[in-house]
């Protein structure tokens, strides 16, 4: 019965604190634009709309977040007899059985997670490293074909190519490349939208520096590796993280070339699919917690390096 | 004679170099941009004969293209693809007007940011897992609907009648900002001074953005544009986090996901792209050489 009047207090409190908020943040807002100098009314009308269309999608995705995550605290059955209310026993051993329940065909979270981590990773280092390479030799050597094969790069990347999937599939499958990390080897392409910005990064530098180098006797490698390299970093830094972010969150290619090892993405997926026939304790809550736990380091990653994605990606992609 | 073999000493090492250097990237575009586009064409213009296992140059799988386009099932995944498409081409204004209220310092502007990209950074399992259980009728949406008309909805991704339009729905919320870090990028280059002559000159918001704003960002604008419009025959849904395909929502792509993750038979897949590309790359190069047209280059 006390619970029963805590978790209505609770409720209580919850919805006047949302709507607090809900009221106060399009009130501030709106008369922060209507105090706007130099700005006519028909202008400050606009952005008002404008303003209150943000809020309207802000709250979509934060109410979706959060009630994602209230989910994520509650048993099962709980769940179903109420989605909207707060759970009555905060059940934070929900991210904890996460790892346990959470498995397909014999691989649990934690096999998923490292297999997640070793695809994201592997696949952003090496492809970005192949695009460093790539940008770097064709903005600084001059060599036989160059332009030619440049011109042909160029002319692939902006060839809109529809439905090669099933002719890389049965490549990857003959190769023996899937089911297996020497998939990464398909991450090892330098030649891919990417080209164009590290391209563009090392043809805008000055070339004293590779001069000066080689006057000081250091050859073409230490030239790359401790000079030119460094140098880009930040901008490496930027088009690995984006790449991270979009292998971490692929599901469409490890479901297909490696089923046998499911990334978060994959895993979690099936088991949602098991889940829909499987009775007893792998829940819908529990595969809340997880869907949350995967998504937990792309969101920290974000955080802490927002203000570089935001900076660094800017027309035609990242600059240095 | 020392310099001309110090030169060709120099010269040897370099090419050398770039030998090294590029032989992996190279190896790699041989096989996956040569081999592979060679074995689509190799997998979509041969036949195996299933009795003796002898392939052979055949256009079959281009007349069962023909003959599923006619009996509707290619038809109705072409629909649904230019439905997606055409709702991604309006994201693309759309991305633009929001970044111009971004640019105009709009209060909270940093908050709207980084929502406006949340959805691009978290994995498609978590949306697409969220979004199908809110649109339950159990879920925040049904009770929205029912607390506004009276109405119980149904299970909308299961039914013919709604599952598009609510994969429609799902692409809209997940994509609102679209492209908007792009054009914010690009506005953020604008030089202040420009904006102020503008607005000395009695520019209103209209004006400032389509004589300033809009010819400015253009190069930027058409660049995502002509990307989009190369998605013609690509733009899809996560689909198989969502529907599966039911409903009607199957789309060009996950057609052909579906017949590879079945691995039946590829040539048929592999023909589909071989057609769509084949139509796609003149209306891509026309949208170009229009899309160049609409404003001159500008340096700024």
């Amino acid at each position: 019965m006390e619970k029963g009047i805590m978790n209505r207090f609770l409720r209580g409190c919850g919805n006047i604190l949302l709507g607090i908020v809900s009221f106060l943040i399009p009130v501030i807002g709106i008369v922060r634009i209507a105090k706007r100098p130099r700005m006519g009314i028909g202008a400050k009308i606009i952005t008002s709309i404008v303003f209150m269309i943000f809020w309207v999608y802000a709250v979509s995705l934060i109410y979706a977040m959060g009630w994602a995550f209230m989910n994520s605290l509650k048993g099962n059955l709980e769940f179903f007899e109420d989605m909207m209310s707060p759970p009555k026993r905060w059940l934070f051993s929900n991210y904890i059985k996460a790892f346990s329940l959470i498995e397909f065909d014999g691989v649990n979270f934690i096999a998923m997670f490292i297999n997640s981590i070793w695809f994201a990773l592997g696949s952003a280092i090496l492809s970005t490293l192949s695009h460093a390479v790539t940008g770097y030799i064709f903005a600084k050597y001059n060599f036989f074909g160059k332009r030619v094969f440049f011109n042909f790069v160029i002319f692939t990347i902006a060839l809109p190519v529809v439905g090669t999937l099933p002719s890389l599939y049965q490549i990857v499958n003959s190769l023996g490349l899937n089911d297996s990390p020497l998939f990464l080897i398909t991450a090892l392409g330098g030649f891919g939208s990417n080209f164009l910005i590290t391209y563009a990064f090392f043809k805008s530098m000055d070339r004293t520096y590779m001069e000066a180098a080689r006057i000081d006797g250091a050859s073409h490698s230490s030239i790359f590796w401790r000079i030119m390299l460094p140098q880009a970093a930040p901008m490496l830094f930027s088009i690995g993280l984006l790449s991270f972010i979009g292998q971490w969150n692929n599901y469409e290619t490890p479901l297909l070339m490696l089923s046998k090892m499911p990334t978060l993405a994959t895993g979690l997926y099936q088991f949602s699919d098991k889940m829909i026939f499987a009775v007893g304790d792998a829940s819908q809550t529990v595969y809340f917690a997880g869907i949350l736990l995967a998504s937990l380091p792309v969101v920290l990653l974000v955080i802490a390096f927002h203000e570089k994605i935001m900076e660094n990606v800017s027309t035609g992609g990242i600059k240095g | 004679m020392q310099m001309k073999k110090h030169y060709l000493n120099e010269k040897r090492r370099s090419n050398i170099f770039v030998f090294l250097m590029l032989l992996i990237p190279v190896v790699h575009f041989i096989i996956f941009w040569f081999g592979v586009n060679f074995n689509s064409l190799r997998l979509a213009f041969t036949s195996i004969d299933l009795t003796s296992g002898t392939t052979s140059f055949s256009l079959d799988h281009f007349k069962t293209l023909g003959n599923l386009f006619k009996t509707g099932e290619i038809r109705m995944a072409l629909v649904n693809t230019l439905l997606t498409w055409a709702l991604n081409m309006f994201l693309v204004p759309w991305a633009l007007f929001l970044s111009y209220f971004l640019y105009k310092k709009i209060p909270l502007g940093g908050m709207w940011k980084t929502l406006l990209f949340l959805p691009s950074i978290l994995p498609a399992i978590a949306m697409t897992s969220i979004f199908r259980y809110m649109i339950e009728p159990d879920g925040p949406v049904g009770q929205l609907i029912h607390a506004l008309t009276g109405e119980d909805i149904s299970n909308l991704l299961a039914f013919n009648t709604t599952a598009k339009w609510t994969v429609l729905a799902y692409i809209f919320w997940t994509n609102f900002g679209g492209q908007f870090i792009l054009f914010s990028g690009a506005m953020a280059k604008i030089p202040k001074g420009m904006l102020e002559a503008a607005n000395l000159d009695g520019a209103g918001l209209g004006s400032e953005f389509f004589k300033v704003v809009l010819p400015l960002c253009w190069p930027t604008t058409s660049m995502i544009l002509i990307l989009n419009i190369s998605t013609l025959f690509t733009a899809s849904g996560p689909l198989l986090l969502l529907t599966k395909g039911m409903g009607e929502t199957r789309t060009l792509s996950y057609w052909i996901f579906e017949h590879v993750q079945g691995s039946t038979t590829l040539g048929l897949p592999a023909a589909l792209g071989i057609a769509c590309t084949l139509v796609l790359f003149p209306i891509v190069m026309i949208a170009k050489w229009l899309l160049n047209k609409v404003y001159a280059d500008v340096e700024f």
